[in-house]
Formats: C-alpha cells, structure tokens, sequence
C-alpha cells in the first residue's frame, strides 16, 4: 500500500506544491504544510472509496488541512499585513515577495479557489471540491481578481 | 496583477519531490506524529489513572465497600472512556471526503455539536443522579430525619453546577480549537 501511496504522491505532487505555495508565507511555513498533508493523505488513503477522482479526493484533503490550522492563519495574516504596508509601491515589482504578499492577504476559501484556478480546473470541478454553485466560482473569481490588483496595485 | 500571472509564478516556483524524498518526509512526519500522540496517550492514561483513584476513594470514604459495586464501577468507568475516546477520534479524524469540502466541514461542526451537547447533558445528570443514588441507599439503613436529608440532598444542585462548569471547561479545552477551525473553513468557503 505504502508504494501505491508514493506512486500517488509522485504523479500529484504538484497539486499539493501549489497549495503550500499559497497557504505558506515562507519555506518553513511551507514544508510543514507539505509534511502534514502529505501525514492526512497517508491517513486517509485507506478509506478512499473512489467515488469522486483521485484528483479532487486529494485537492480536498489538501485544502481542508491548509485551512484547518486557524493559529497559523491568523498569525500569518497579521504578519503579512504589516509586511504589506511596508512596501512601497515605488519599489515594487512583480518579485516573489510580493506577489506572495498578495496572496497572504486573501482569506482561507479564496485561497482554495485560487489554488483549483491555477490548476486549470473547470468550474464545475471547482464547485464539486469546494461545495459552491458554478456562478459562484466565477463571481468569486472575479473578486479574487480584483482583490489581488486592489492589494498589489502595480 | 493578473491571475494569470500568479499562475506563471506558482508554476515556476514548484518544487520536484524524488520518491525517496516522499518516502523520507512521510517516515519521519509519521515519526513525530506518533510521538505526539503517544504524550497525548500519556496524559490521558494519567487522567484515567487520576479519576479511577478518585473514584475508589470516593467510594469507600462513603461506605460502599462492597467489591462488586467497585468493580461494576471500574468496568463502567473504563466503558466510559472508551466509548469517548471512540467518538473523539472519529469526531476529529474521520472526515467524509467523498462530499465536498463545504458539506464534509459542516456535517463535522453538526456532529462535533451534537456530540459537545450530550456531554453536557449526560455528565451533570450522571453525577447528580450517582450522588442522589448513593444518598438514598445510605438513608435506607438509618432513620429518617427531615433535616438532615434536607441538608443531603440540597448538595445536588451545587453538585450538578460545578460538574457541568468542569464539564464545560474541559469541553472548552479539548473541542473549542477543533470547533473554530471548522467554523472558519464554513464561512470562508460560504
């Protein structure tokens, strides 16, 4: 089980890559995430029933353990908004740090849509893993957009 | 700044596990899992320890000496715990997530409030009705005097307060964090 489980891991490690690369401010931050979801897969592996894709079982169960850890966020939002409003906009440019910045600012849901965005998922895809209507992953979107001009302003 | 963008950054900036890596990093995060858990055990195993003691002393310091009663005790006590800890494992660990993550976060909050409620019913009345139980055993085998047993069984009141106070706090404790994260995940997906 525990070679099927790798297996698994290997083919679709990115989707869990880009969701520590929204959820995490740093490296730290990041590798922990990727260690604790990597831990609830390993889990919950033995229960997967196979009625929905491997794909949006895994999404799920990433999601659910990034948004889980309410401390972690809350710090992490505190820090970022004072990073935020310590850059000037003069300096800015589309580096890391920045877009980073960004992102931190969005809350916990809109990171999960984001995440399944930058996945190129359908909308109806998105819907089924989060739990929305398909209007609303598009009206959602289109806030997160705006949100994230509003914030980085360049 | 463009989504489209941050999905370039995204992309770009991902790392590329080995699958030793992968096998690595789940041995030792299962390692320090387990470690967590087994304090975790420690503590509880302590608490069980703490109450079972307090149990047998509370027991005989009122007169049931009786090994039976003590043993029945026991066996319902340990039934007790493990029925609880049953329901707080699959409370906090067995989410459904053949549902999505909306639903799969709201059936946990119902649960968990269902489950947070019937504690707070059950234990009070429990020990309410242990204390009543064991008061009205000890006046069977002397004489009846009104003041007394009025003096007796006032204390089941203040009793049921503080037990559902206790209760309350050790609620707050173990189930609060657990409750705000999901409570959080809701409204954020809503």
């Amino acid at each position: 089980m525990e070679e099927d489980f790798i297996n698994l891991v290997e083919n679709n490690q990115g989707l869990i890559h880009k969701i520590c690369r929204l959820y995490g401010d740093n490296e730290e931050d990041r590798n922990d995430l990727f260690q604790e979801i990597l831990l609830q897969l390993w889990k919950a592996y033995p229960g997967y029933s196979g009625k929905a894709k491997i794909s949006t079982w895994m999404y799920r169960i990433a999601l659910y353990t990034a948004m889980g850890d309410l401390k972690k966020r809350k710090r992490r939002i505190q820090h970022l908004k004072v990073k935020n409003t310590e850059l000037n906009s003069a300096d800015l440019n589309f580096d890391l740090e920045h877009v980073q910045a960004g992102i931190s600012l969005l809350n916990a849901g809109d990171k999960a849509l984001l995440a399944l965005y930058i996945d190129d998922k359908p909308y109806q895809e998105i819907a089924e893993i989060i739990g929305i209507t398909e209007n609303n992953v598009g009206v959602r979107l289109n806030r997160i957009k705006k949100k994230l001009r509003e914030s980085l302003k360049v | 700044m463009e989504l489209e963008e941050i999905k370039d950054y995204i992309r770009k900036e991902q790392p590329n596990y080995s699958r030793a890596e992968i096998q690595d990093i789940l041995r030792i995060r299962t390692k320090r899992s387990l470690s967590r858990v087994n304090s975790t055990m420690f503590w509880d195993a302590v608490f069980m320890g703490l109450t079972v003691a307090m149990l047998v002393g509370v027991t005989f310091i009122i007169g049931l000496k009786d090994k039976y009663i003590i043993s029945l005790e026991l066996i319902g006590l340990a039934l007790c715990l493990f029925i609880h800890y049953r329901i707080k494992y699959r409370l906090l660990n067995k989410i459904n997530f053949d549902i999505d993550l909306h639903n799969a976060a709201q059936t946990a909050i119902k649960r968990l409030s269902k489950f947070i409620s019937i504690y707070l019913w059950i234990i009070p009345s429990s020990v309410s009705a242990i204390y009543l139980y064991t008061q009205f055993r000890l006046f069977e085998v002397t004489s009846w005097q009104w003041g007394e047993t009025l003096s007796r069984f006032s204390l089941v009141i203040p009793i049921a307060v503080i037990t559902l106070l206790i209760t309350r706090g050790l609620i707050r404790i173990m189930y609060q964090r657990h409750l705000k994260a999901l409570k959080h995940i809701v409204n954020d997906l809503a």
